[in-house]
Formats: C-alpha cells, structure tokens, sequence
C-alpha cells in the first residue's frame, strides 16, 4: 500500500530506497501538512463546536416551547416564530458548515500534497463567516428576518458570510490546482464541487430573491431550490468525501470501485439540484414543475445505491472496527444513514405519501435524518480523527466518546421517531376535516413531549462532546502513539473473527 | 503553475523542492517522542482507487426499471408541461384515475343568477348616478325605486339604457335634468340584461326579468339611431311594449335571495 | 481530469435552468385574470396596511406553523375543512415577493383566512362594515392570547403587539374585550399597536377564492352541491 511508486510527493525522498522509509517519508510530509493546516482546522472546529452546544440548547428550548409556549415569557425575542428558524440557521450554518468546511481543508490539504504556509485568507474568511452568522441570527431573532427556508438570515448578513465563505473556497481550489498529476482522490471531487455549487447557490439565490420585480410563486421555488442544493450538493458532497477518505484510511483497504466513486459522483452532481420542490407537494407550482422534482429525487437512488454498494463493500471485512474505533463507528454510522436518509426522503417525495405526511414534522424528521444521523455522525467521526494530528494528543477518555455517541444516537433517534410519529398524527389529523385545529394539535402533542427528553440526550451528549474537545485544544489530551479506542482492537478483532472467518473466510488488516 | 502571481495569502503556492530536508519546524521539535508518536500511530494514505469494478447486475437491472417509471411517472403526471396545470390528474393522468364525482378545481361553477351579477355590475356603473339606494339624486338623477320606466314596459328601459337620455324629465312630478350617457358600446346583452334585472327587482321594485336575447333584438332594430332620447322621444313609445320576440309584460318572477 | 470543471458547472447550471430560471421566465409572464361579466379583476395588488402587516407577519415568524397554501381535494383534507373554495394555483400570489407558502402546519392554512367566518358572526356577506369589524376584534384577541379563544391551543402569545395603558377619560374604541381572567387590571385596557393592526389587516385581506380558468371555486357551502358541513 506503501510502495514507492505510489508515494507521490514533490522533491525525491531520501535515498534509502526501503520502503519503510518511503512510507516514513510520507507520513512525515502528512504531519507537517497537519501543522500548517492545523489552526484554521483547529478554528473551525472550535466555531463549530460553540456553534453546536448552542443549537443544543436552543433545540431543547424549542422543544419546550413547542407543547408550552408560555415558557420563556411571551417577550418577542424568544417567540417560537423567530427562534425556530434560528435555530435551524445555527445548526446549517454554524455548527455543520463549520464541521464540513474545516474537514474539507484539512482532507484537500492531504490529498492535494501541497506544502501551504499559514492560510492567513482561510482565518479571515472564517471570521467574517462566523460574524456574518452572528449577527445575522440577533437581527432574526429582533425580527429582520426574511421568509424562505435557510435563507432566513437578511441578506446583508449572508453577504458578509459569503466574503468570508469565498476566501475559504479559493483556498480548498487553489489547494486543488496544484494537486499531483494524476486521477486524483474522489474526495477531492466532492469536496471542490460542493464549495463551487454552494457558492453559486448562495449568490443566485440572495440575488434572485433580493430583485425587486421577481414576485409569485418563483420566489417559493427559488428558496426550494436553494434549500436543496444546500442539503444535497453541499451537505451531502461534504459528507461524502469525509466517508471516502476515512473508510479507506482506517480500515486500511482501498476503496472497492474507482468507477463506482465516479459514478455515484456525477449522477449526483445531475440529480440532487432537482431534488427541492417536493416539499411543495400539492402547492401553487405548476405540475410539470413538480413531477421533474418527484422524479429526479426518485432517480436519486442511483448515486445513493452506488455510493452504499462501494462503502458497504469497502466495509466488508471490517465491521468489527465499528467496535473499538471511534471514527469508524461514528463514519459508518453516518454513512449508513445517508442510504436510509435517502430512501426516506425519495418516500417523502411521493404525492401519495404527502397526502399524509406533507407540511408536517415528518419532514422536519427527514431534514434531522439527512442534516444529523447522516452528515454530523460523519463530522463527528471526522473531528474524532482530525483533532489528535492537529494537536499531537490522543483524546482523553474512551468514557467520554462513548457517551457522546449514545446521547447523540439516542437523542436523535429519539428526535426522529417522535417527529415522524408527531406528523403522522398532523398530517391525519389535517386530513380529517371533522376534528377541530386545536384538537390536530393535541393528537400530536404526546410525541412532541418525547421530543423534549430527545432533545436533552443531544443537549448532553454535545456538552460532553464539548468539553471533550476543550481539554483537546487545551493539551491535555493523552501523549500516546497509539489512538483512543473504545475498546481492545484485538480483543474486538478476536471477538468478531470467527463471524468473519465463516462468512468472508479470511480476515482483515 | 507555480510561477503565476496570485499571492500567498490567497492561494497556496507549490514550493519546488527539497520540501523534507530542515524545514520542519514544530514548535515542538526537541519532543521526539510526540514526533515519533505522531507518526507511528498514522496509517498509511489508501492507495488510489485503481479497481474499476461495474455496479452488481441486479441493480444494473433496478436503475434501467427505474429509469422506465421515471419516464412513465413523467408522461402520466407531467400536466402536458403546461403553465397552467396545477393538479397532475387533470391531463393525461384521468385516464388511470378516473373522477367520480368532478375533477379537483372544475367543482360546479359560481354561475352567478343574473339577479347577482346585475347588483355587482350596477355597483360600478349606475350606482354613481342613480344611488346604492335606487333613490336618484333630486334636480340631478331620477329615482329607479317604483320609477314608471323602471318597473313597466321593457322595451322603454331597454331603449333608455342603450342610447341614453337627455333633456329634463318629470318622474312622480318632480323634474331632472341630467345627462344619462347611452351604454350600448360598453355593455354587453348580457350585461345589460343582468343590471336591469337587478334594478327591476331591488328596493320594492318588481317587474319580470330581462333576457339577453331581447336585448340583443332591440340593439339591432335600434342599430341606426345615432342620438339619445329625449322625454317625448321615450314617452312616444307604447308604455307596455315588450323587447321584440317577447310577449307583454309577464309577471315578476320570484327574485333571487340576496 | 479535464472534463471536471465544465461537468460539475454544466451540471448546476442545468439544474439552475431548469428550476429556476426558465420557469420565471414562464411564470412571469402571468396576468390577473379579468372577469369578462363582472369586470373584477383578480388578484388585485394589495397595498397600504395589508401589505405592512406582511411585513409583520414575516417578522413574527408566523410562517415557521403556518403554511398558505390550499392543496387539490384528493392530495389532502384542506378543501374539505373550507380553508378555501378552491386549490390555490400561482396566479393567487403573483403580486407576493416572497411567498410565504410554508412548510409546516402546526396551525391551520390561512391562504384565505380573511375569508373564513372565525369569528361565528353567522354573516353571509364577510365584506360588511359590521362583519369586517367582528371578524377584526376576533383576531386582536387570537392573537393577544391564543388560550383565551381555545383553551388547548398552542400557538405563542403575540402580547408585543399590544400595549397595556392606563384608561385615560373614555376606554378606547380599539380596546380588546376580554374576559375577567384575562383581563388588566382595573383602571387599564389593552390595545393593540400599528403592528397589531397591520398584521390584521393583512389577515383580513386574504382571499383566493375567486374562481380562475385554471382553477374554478366549487360553489358555497350552502348550497348542496358542496356536500356536508365540515369544521374549520
């Protein structure tokens, strides 16, 4: 796997010719990218993060407000109306673009091979990125808001977010530019085209809906569109080329099919911008609008089931690394759900699944699904496999990532049972026309109380998951050549090899 | 490409060589054992993706199955790729689900009662003159509640309302003299008909309807006059005289609610 | 790999194309539909208070539980519950930037909640003096206090809007009537602010029910055709 002539760097390596030098070589040129990289990285992570556990506690407030809404006063900072989308904002543009832009940096910058000095433009742009958001939610949250779904924050505040977002795009590019000659990594496909698409779709979208002379339902379809090139070519590109770069790396195996990858590549790139509308399903939008929506989302089990196929069969072999690694647990999961996300949302597209569940929590269900158990699983992996090479410590406790783990997969399966049950009972409800608004309300109340004890499991798990990577930053992490796992890989290796043994009949590296 | 001019600080630049001898330079460097310890515990980058193995056959099969109910789905469902369709059933789509009872948006239609349009109609056209309450303005507008040319013949109304009428005018003795404009060019028979109708049947007043086709009879036999009537033009035609095709003045029918 | 860069473009772009930029160039070109035997001209640009009080209604964040938007009888239960006379199609808000269609019902649809009869007035003809007023005075108190109309509901409280003063000489016409456990305290009164009043007005002003060539109004309720009597 190591052998010279695949350890493509610049410069000749030094003239021993072993291959464990070589190998030494490039792992040595992989830790000083990790340093030159590492405090933007270490930046974004951290914005993420804060980003998060303010989330966490903005959802659990939600949650509450949603089954009381006298909690919290009737004041109009904290009312429902203008907390919500908040909230969503934060969680989109704070903690997972954060998330997915400081994995895609440290990813490009070993791929692409490029010796970097500090990217003083990439700290600035991070800056203006978290400004922008940051006022931008306290202008929501006093009423400036504008009404289309991720594009809630005023316009101005997504211009300064915007600067900042393009000086991190032409970095991630220029790192690409100057890769080595060759067929390149799939992740770095991902990676360039989600930072081009998203930055496309965020000028044509403020753009489109900041002209005053563009009125009627265009408008709603611009937002639609908007919000799912935002979930399915940035998110999901992003998520995707974390999954591509950390299977291979932990398990140690290539990834199964370089056609495959290139496959799942393009037919996402022409899919997913179609895959918005169907939120409108039975809405003012002419029909053949919404068909072409309905079938290009239905279509979009192509990517998806080539993507499972080449993960699952990379992944063969080596489920019992789930078991003791952290990242590999935490990755895998993520990129099982994106499969089942997937086949939710093309279930949802359906006109004859939203007669019941349209315009009801079980969308809001499936934004949660494809937005946390599949892309924030990923980026926890990712952060968990990032963070020890950029400050050279092991993670401190097992415990502690355990525990992250169970409160964020209990939490948000929790979330998603609830929700979906909740809009299930909406949706019903709506369609009955002999039970009254009020009593619709009620039907759904008993699961949306469950969404309070969910929300506190996330709410937990991330404090946890916070002060985790505190002590990380802080150096206080274990000085170890071995990595935190959750368990004896041997022990977890023995456990499983008799399984593997008599279904694979050979084992794992 | 490294010797273009974009500036460090934006893009990264590809330094030319010797990228391993001394230039590491960790802040840290005197600790060997973290060095060794970062090294030791990373793997190996993968290998390039070098398989090119296809998709599995069964779901080569489940895309090209796929890719025939998209287009079906497309064709069924496409509203003809109109503008103006809304409800995917309402083109080809009816075939395969068949309505029992109308389609969805083409529910029985408001059809207004000429009662009901001739009151909206009015409101825009007479009202001005004549009044919401029928009751004129004194000097000015002649009343239309009990009003003899309202509520007798129709062919004096009919005629009144399409060519207009100018010149005083004494109704219940009182005296008017405004100038009423002939609205033959603006209304249509159906209109007119709808608006006297309305007035023949509003504020106590009661007299039989207007029909569109008498209207329509009376426009063309007065297609030549070019002036309006004057009190003597109006009063000179007979006071019970029907549209043409009609009969005499058949009695009120049973007005609709309002 | 050369064809990266023009594949990735030409795929967003045809997407942008398809969904966005063709279809404004189609659905731009719409006109309000002129009726040939009324004259009425609908949709009519609503301007003045309506059109501020859209402005509050965004701000509140109302569209974050409400959606405005009436779906086909066969997609789902809104023609049933008479939340319109008909499905809305796109010529209903071809004056609205942007339109506030919503994604989520928590609370019923309000395309056309200026025509519903919530306030039990029992008028047929909703555009009176008298009925506006009652359906108004409805509303303020909705939203002061949801709980005071429905006891269960839970919708916030949008008590911002108003303003608690001290009655000064006579109680102000606009004072919301409200019963004793809601009440101020004595000497005081509720009224509601500008905001209160345009996001009202707004309310009142929706109405998509007329009938359009692409989408024709089933015929009032009364009548028999419509079938039984539904709640709201």
């Amino acid at each position: 796997m190591s052998a010279s002539s695949e350890t493509v760097i610049s410069g000749k390596p030094p003239s021993v010719s072993s291959a464990r030098s070589a190998d030494y070589v490039e792992k040595l040129a992989l830790a000083e990218r990790d340093a030159a990289i590492a405090l933007p990285v270490l930046l974004l992570f951290a914005s993420a993060i804060i980003w998060l556990v303010g989330w966490s506690v903005l959802n659990f407030i939600l949650a509450i407000k949603l089954v009381s809404p006298g909690f919290l006063g009737d004041g109009s900072f904290f009312t429902y109306g203008r907390l919500q989308p908040v909230a969503t904002n934060i969680f989109t543009y704070g903690w997972a673009s954060c998330a997915g832009m400081g994995t895609a940096l440290w990813v490009m910058a070993r791929l692409c091979r490029v010796r970097v000095g500090t990217p003083f433009s990439v700290l600035i742009g991070t800056a203006f990125w978290n400004t922008g958001l940051l006022i931008g939610i306290i202008a929501t949250q006093a009423g400036a808001g504008r009404a289309l779904k991720y594009l809630e924050l005023p316009v101005w505040s997504q211009l300064i977010m915007f600067l900042g977002f393009a000086l991190i795009a032409i970095y991630v590019i220029g790192l690409f530019v100057h890769r080595p000659p060759g067929p390149g990594f799939i992740s770095q496909f991902y990676i360039v085209a989600a930072f081009l698409w998203l930055g496309w779709s965020l000028l044509a979208a403020n753009i489109f809906a900041s002209l005053p002379w563009v009125r009627g339902v265009i408008t709603a379809v611009n937002g639609a569109w908007f919000a799912g090139n935002f979930q399915g070519l940035w998110f999901t590109a992003l998520g995707l080329a974390a999954v591509y770069y950390l299977i291979p790396k932990v398990t140690g195996k290539a990834i199964h099919s370089y056609y495959l990858a290139h496959l799942g590549f393009w037919t996402l790139a022409f899919l997913y911008p179609w895959t918005g509308l169907h939120q409108y399903n039975g809405g003012p939008i002419p029909a053949w609008l919404m068909t072409l929506s309905i079938v290009a989302t239905t279509l979009t089990i192509v990517p998806v089931a080539t993507v499972a196929v080449n993960h699952h069969v990379t992944m063969v072999g080596s489920h019992f690394m789930m078991h003791y690694s952290p990242t590999l647990r935490f990755t895998v999961a993520g990129a099982m759900c994106y499969t089942a996300s997937a086949v939710t949302g093309i279930l949802l597209a359906q006109r004859s699944v939203s007669h019941i569940a349209g315009m009801s929590f079980a969308g809001v269900a499936q934004d949660y699904f494809v937005l946390y158990t599949f892309f924030s699983f990923v980026m926890f992996g990712a952060i968990y496999f990032i963070m020890p090479r950029l400050v050279r410590r092991e993670w401190v406790s097992a415990q502690l990532i355990k525990f992250h783990f169970w409160g964020a997969a209990y939490g948000i399966g929790l979330t998603i049972l609830f929700l979906t049950v909740a809009g299930l009972f909406q949706g019903s409800g709506w369609n009955s026309a002999v039970i009254r608004p009020v009593m619709v309300a009620q039907m759904a109340e008993a699961p949306l109380r469950g969404t309070i004890l969910a929300a506190f499991l996330l709410l937990a798990g991330h404090a946890v998951f916070a002060v985790h990577f505190i002590l990380m930053v802080l150096r206080m992490g274990q000085v170890s050549s071995e990595p935190t796992y959750l368990a004896s890989p041997t022990a977890s290796y023995g456990y499983y090899e008799e399984e593997e043994q008599e279904t694979h009949g050979k084992g794992a590296a | 490409m490294s010797e273009h001019k974009i500036p460090e600080f934006l893009i990264p630049q590809k330094y030319p060589k010797h990228e391993m001898e001394g230039r590491m330079d960790y802040d840290e460097a005197g600790n060997v054992a973290s060095l060794h310890g970062a090294i030791a515990r990373e793997k190996s980058e993968p290998a390039y993706e070098g398989q090119n193995k296809r998709l599995p056959n069964w779901l080569t099969v489940f895309f090209c199955v796929l890719l025939f109910w998209s287009g079906g789905y497309l064709f069924l469902f496409g509203g003809g790729f109109r503008n103006d369709v809304f409800s995917e059933r309402e083109t080809v789509a009816t075939m395969y689900f068949p309505r029992s009872s109308a389609p969805a948006g083409a529910a029985p239609e408001t059809e207004k009662t000429p009662f009901e349009l001739g009151k909206s109609l009015f409101t825009g056209t007479c009202q001005a003159c004549h009044q919401a309450s029928g009751q004129g303005v004194p000097g000015q507008y002649p009343p239309l509640v009990g009003s003899e040319f309202v509520v007798g013949g129709e062919r004096r109304l009919v005629s009144i309302v399409l060519k207009g009428l100018q010149g005083p005018l004494t109704i219940h003795g009182q005296s008017y003299n405004g100038q009423m404009p002939g609205w033959e060019s603006s209304l249509n028979d159906k209109k007119v008909a709808a608006i006297l109708t309305y007035v023949r049947n509003e504020w106590g007043n009661k007299a039989s309807e207007i029909s569109p086709e008498g209207v329509a009879a009376l426009r063309a036999e007065l297609a030549s006059r070019t002036e309006s009537w004057t009190e003597s033009d109006i009063r000179a035609i007979p006071e019970k005289a029907p549209l043409p095709g009609g009969k005499e003045s058949a009695p009120a029918p049973a007005a609709a609610p309002h | 790999m050369k064809h990266f860069f023009p594949g990735i473009l030409a795929a967003f772009l045809i997407g942008w194309l398809g969904q966005v930029l063709l279809p404004y160039n189609a659905l731009s070109r719409i006109d309000p539909f002129v009726d040939a035997d009324t004259n009425e001209i609908y949709p009519v640009n609503v301007a003045g208070i309506a059109n501020q009080g859209r402005d509050v209604y965004i701000a509140s964040g109302c569209i974050s539980c409400h959606t405005q938007q009436v779906r086909a009888d066969y997609m789902g239960g809104d023609l049933e519950r008479q939340w319109g006379a008909r499905r809305t199609v796109a010529r209903d808000y071809m004056y609205e930037a942007p339109v506030l269609l919503g994604t989520l019902r928590v609370g019923p649809d309000l395309a056309s909640v200026g025509a519903r009869d919530l306030a039990g007035t029992g008028e047929a003809d909703l555009s009176t003096m008298v009925a506006q007023e009652k359906l108004a005075r409805w509303h303020y108190i909705h939203l002061y206090n949801p709980r005071i109309l429905s006891p269960d509901s839970n919708m916030p409280a949008y008590k911002w809007l108003f303003e608690e003063r001290e009655i000064k000489g006579q109680p102000s016409v606009n004072a919301l009537n409200l019963p004793p456990a809601f009440a101020p305290k004595p000497g005081y009164e509720i009224v509601p602010k500008p905001d209160a009043e345009k996001l009202v007005g707004y309310l009142l002003s929706l109405n998509k029910n007329h009938s359009l060539p692409e989408a024709k109004a089933a015929a009032p309720a009364a009548s028999p055709q419509a079938g039984g009597a539904a709640a709201k």
